[in-house]
C-alpha cells in the first residue's frame, strides 16, 4: 500500500528547497573553502537530486523495488567515483614512504 | 501426477503447440512484413543476418591483420593500414558481433517462448533497437570509409583526442549502439519480471533467462557511461577541450578509469549470454538436470555485480596508484570464484547424465577448455606483477581472445545448431557440424596458443614489424587464423544449405525438458494461444517427454 502521494503544497515546497539549495551552493563557492568547496558543493547536488527523482519524478510514490533501482544506480555512481579518485588521491601517498627528494643522498 | 496416470487420450499434441497455425516465417509474407515486424522471432533473424556479416566483415580485417604478420617485414600493407586494420577489427568485433550477438539473436527469439510469453514486453522498442543498430553499424561504417580509426579499439588519450581518422564518428556511432544495447537490455529484464507464465517462479526459468537477465542489468548500469565517455573524448578531438590532457588540468588515465568502467563488464555482457547457452546445452545434450541450479543462476549475477569492481587490471602500468592496483588486483580474483564455480557445475552436471555428442555438445567441450584457459590466463594477468611483464604483448591478445572470443565464438555456435530446428524447423548435416566444429577449434588454437608465447617472449600487441625469430610463431598463428576461418564459412555453409534441404526436425529433436521445446518448431507467429501454466522445472530430466510436456500445459 502506497502511502506518500505527490501533492501541490509538496512539490512548491521541493522547489523552493532546490532554490535554497542552489543558494547555498553559489554561497559556499565564496567563502574560499578550499578543497571542501568541491565536496560541498557535490553534497548539495545530491540532495538535489534526490529532491528532483522522489517528489518531481514521483519516486517517492512508487514501491521499494523500484525505489531500490535508483539507489543502486546512485551506489554505482559513488563506487565510480570512489575508486576512480582514489587513483589520484593515493599515487603518491601509498604506502607510505619518505619523500625521495628530501634526503636525496642517503 | 505420476506418469501412469496420464491418459492417452489427453496427451499433447506431438506437432508441438502451435503446429496448426502457420510458423512465423510463413505466416505473413512480403519484405514489409519484416521490415516493420513486432513478432521477436523475426527481429532475431533481422538481427542474425547483420551479426553475421559483421562477423564477417571483423573476420576479414583480421585475416589481412594476420597475413600481414606473416614476415617480419611488410608483407602486402602499409603501417598506417595495419593500424586502420586492428582498431576497425576491434571496433566491428566488439560492438557489432559479440556484444549483440547472443542476446538479440537467441536471447530475442527463446526467451519470450522460454517465459511462455507471446512476445517481449515492448516489441516496438525490440524492432528499434534493430533499427538502432542498424544506424550505428551505418555510422561506424561511414566513419571507417570517411576515415577509419587507428587508435585502437580502446581510443586511449592522447592519441585519440589527435589523431587525424575520423574518431569523433566512430564515438558516435558506439555511442548510438550503446542505445540499442539498453533497449534490448530493458526489454529482457521488463519481460523476465512481468511476463512469466503461471506458475513459472525465478528457480523454475531456464538458465539461459538468468544469464539474459544478469547481462541485461550490466549492460543498464554500464552503457551509459561509455556513451558519457567516448562524448568527452569526441568533444576533446572535435573542439579540443582537452578533457584528459594534464596542461589544462585534465588527466589522461581519468579516460582509462571511465573507459574500463565500461568495457571491463563488457566482457561479461559478451560471455554471460555465452554462459547461459553452454548451461542450456550442457543440460540437454547430458539428459540431466544442472548439478545445482542456484550455483549456476546466482554465480551469473555474482559476475555480474564483481564484475564492476575490477576494472583497474586493465591499468596497472598506466600510472594507476599502488593503492587502486592492489584493490582492483584483488577484486579481479573474484571473478575467478564465480566463473569456477560455473565450471564445476557443468562439469558434474555430465556425470549421470545420458551424453550425446552432438555438434553443440562439441562446442561445449571447445567452450569449456578455451574458457578455462583463457580464465587461469586471466588470474595470471591480474596479478600485478605478472602484468607488468605481459602487459600490451601478444600475451594479453592471447588470453583476451581464448576467454571472450573463444567463449563467445563456440557458444554463438553452440547455440545456432543447438536452436536452428527450433527456428527453421529443420536439421543441419551432424556430420558436417561436427568436422567444421573441429576444424574451428584446432583453427582457434593455432591462432591463439603461439601468441602466449609471443607475448611471453616479449612481442608488444600492434606492432606492425618484428624481429624474425618470432616469425615460425606467426606463421603458425596466421596458418591457424586461416583455417579458422574455413571453418566458420563452412560451418554457416552446413547451417544455409539445411535451410533448404536439411530433413525436418520435429518439435524436440534433442528430447530437451526447456520451456522454449515445447512449442512447434518453427513456433507459430504468437507462441502460444493462451498463457501456459508451469508445474515443473526445466531441467525435469527424471520425468518421460509426455509427463513433461503435460506439466507444462500450453495451447
Amino acid at each position: 500500500m502506497i502511502s506518500a502521494h505527490v501533492t501541490t503544497p509538496k512539490l512548491v515546497v521541493s522547489w523552493i528547497a532546490l532554490l535554497v539549495l542552489t543558494f547555498l551552493s553559489f554561497g559556499s563557492s565564496l567563502l574560499g573553502l578550499g578543497e571542501a568547496e568541491l565536496f560541498i558543493a557535490l553534497g548539495i547536488s545530491v540532495v538535489k537530486t534526490f529532491v528532483v527523482l522522489f517528489i518531481f519524478m514521483h519516486l517517492v510514490e512508487q514501491r521499494f523495488a523500484n525505489r531500490l533501482i535508483v539507489i543502486l544506480t546512485f551506489l554505482f555512481i559513488v563506487l565510480l567515483v570512489t575508486l576512480t579518485v582514489a587513483d589520484p588521491l593515493t599515487r603518491k601517498t601509498f604506502p607510505p614512504r619518505p619523500d625521495p627528494a628530501a634526503s636525496p643522498y642517503p | 501426477m505420476s506418469q501412469a496416470t496420464i491418459d492417452a487420450e489427453t496427451r499433447p499434441d506431438p506437432l508441438g503447440v502451435g503446429a496448426d497455425h502457420p510458423d512465423y516465417l510463413r505466416a505473413d509474407s512480403g519484405l514489409r512484413s519484416w521490415l516493420l515486424t513486432k513478432d521477436h522471432k523475426r527481429i532475431a533473424i533481422m538481427f542474425y543476418v547483420g551479426v553475421i556479416l559483421f562477423l564477417g566483415l571483423g573476420g576479414i580485417f583480421a585475416l589481412v591483420l594476420r597475413t600481414e604478420l606473416l614476415t617480419p617485414e611488410q608483407t602486402f600493407i602499409d603501417a598506417n593500414t595495419y593500424n586502420q586494420m586492428f582498431t576497425l577489427h576491434g571496433i566491428t568485433m566488439v560492438w557489432l558481433f559479440m556484444i549483440p550477438a547472443i542476446p538479440t539473436v537467441f536471447g530475442n527469439f527463446v526467451l519470450p517462448i522460454m517465459l511462455g510469453a507471446k512476445d517481449l514486453a515492448f516489441p516496438r522498442i525490440n524492432l528499434a533497437s534493430f533499427y538502432v543498430y542498424v544506424l550505428s553499424a551505418i555510422i561506424l561504417l561511414g566513419a571507417m570509409v570517411a576515415g577509419g580509426a587507428d587508435t585502437g579499439w580502446t581510443f586511449y588519450v592522447p592519441y585519440s583526442t589527435t589523431s587525424p581518422t575520423a574518431v569523433t564518428w566512430m564515438g558516435i556511432g558506439i555511442f548510438v549502439n550503446g542505445i540499442s544495447s539498453i533497449m534490448t537490455s530493458v526489454n529482457f529484464i521488463v519481460t523476465t519480471h512481468t511476463m512469466r507464465a503461471k506458475g513459472l517462479s525465478w528457480h523454475r526459468m531456464p538458465l539461459f533467462v538468468w544469464a539474459s537477465y544478469a547481462t541485461s542489468i550490466i549492460i543498464l548500469f554500464a552503457t551509459p557511461v561509455l556513451g558519457m565517455s567516448l562524448v568527452l573524448l569526441a568533444l576533446d578531438h572535435a573542439f579540443g577541450l582537452s578533457l584528459f590532457n594534464p596542461r589544462y588540468g585534465g588527466d589522461p588515465v581519468l579516460f582509462q578509469h571511465l573507459f574500463w568502467f565500461y568495457s571491463h563488464p563488457a566482457v561479461y555482457i559478451m560471455i554471460l549470454p555465452s554462459f547461459g547457452v553452454i548451461s542450456e546445452v550442457v543440460c540437454s545434450f547430458s539428459h540431466n538436470q544442472p548439478a545445482s541450479y542456484r550455483a549456476i543462476a546466482y554465480s551469473s549475477l555474482g559476475i555480474a555485480f564483481i564484475g564492476f569492481f575490477t576494472w583497474g587490471h586493465h591499468m596497472f602500468v598506466a600510472g594507476l596508484s599502488e593503492f587502486d592496483a592492489g584493490v582492483f588486483g584483488a577484486l579481479s580474483m573474484f571473478v575467478a570464484i564465480f566463473s569456477a564455480i560455473k565450471v564445476f557445475t557443468w562439469v558434474a552436471t555430465l556425470r549421470g547424465g545420458s551424453i550425446s555428442f552432438a555438434t553443440p555438445m562439441l562446442y561445449f567441450l571447445w567452450f569449456l577448455f578455451l574458457f578455462v584457459f583463457g580464465g587461469m590466463t586471466g588470474v595470471a594477468v591480474a596479478t600485478q606483477s605478472l602484468d607488468v611483464h605481459w602487459h600490451d604483448t601478444y600475451f594479453v591478445v592471447a588470453h583476451f581472445h581464448f576467454i571472450m572470443v573463444g567463449g563467445t565464438l563456440t557458444a554463438f555456435l553452440a547455440a545456432a545448431h543447438y536452436w536452428f530446428p527450433k527456428m527453421f524447423g529443420r536439421l543441419y548435416d551432424e556430420r558436417v557440424g561436427l568436422l567444421t566444429s573441429v576444424a574451428v577449434f584446432i583453427g582457434f588454437v593455432f591462432t591463439f596458443l603461439p601468441q602466449f608465447l609471443l607475448g611471453n617472449g616479449g612481442m608488444p600487441r600492434r606492432y606492425f614489424t618484428y624481429p624474425a625469430r618470432y616469425q615460425w610463431l606467426n606463421v603458425l598463428s596466421t596458418g591457424g587464423a586461416w583455417l579458422l576461418g574455413a571453418g566458420l564459412i563452412l560451418a554457416l555453409g552446413n547451417l544455409v544449405i539445411a535451410l533448404k534441404w536439411g530433413k525436418r526436425a520435429g518439435p524436440n529433436p534433442w528430447g530437451s525438458r526447456s520451456f522454449e521445446w515445447i512449442t512447434a518448431s518453427p513456433p507459430s507467429k504468437h507462441n502460444f494461444e493462451e498463457t501456459p501454466e508451469i508445474e515443473r522445472s526445466a531441467y525435469e530430466y527424471t520425468l518421460s517427454e509426455e509427463v513433461a510436456r503435460e506439466r507444462a500445459k500450453a495451447r
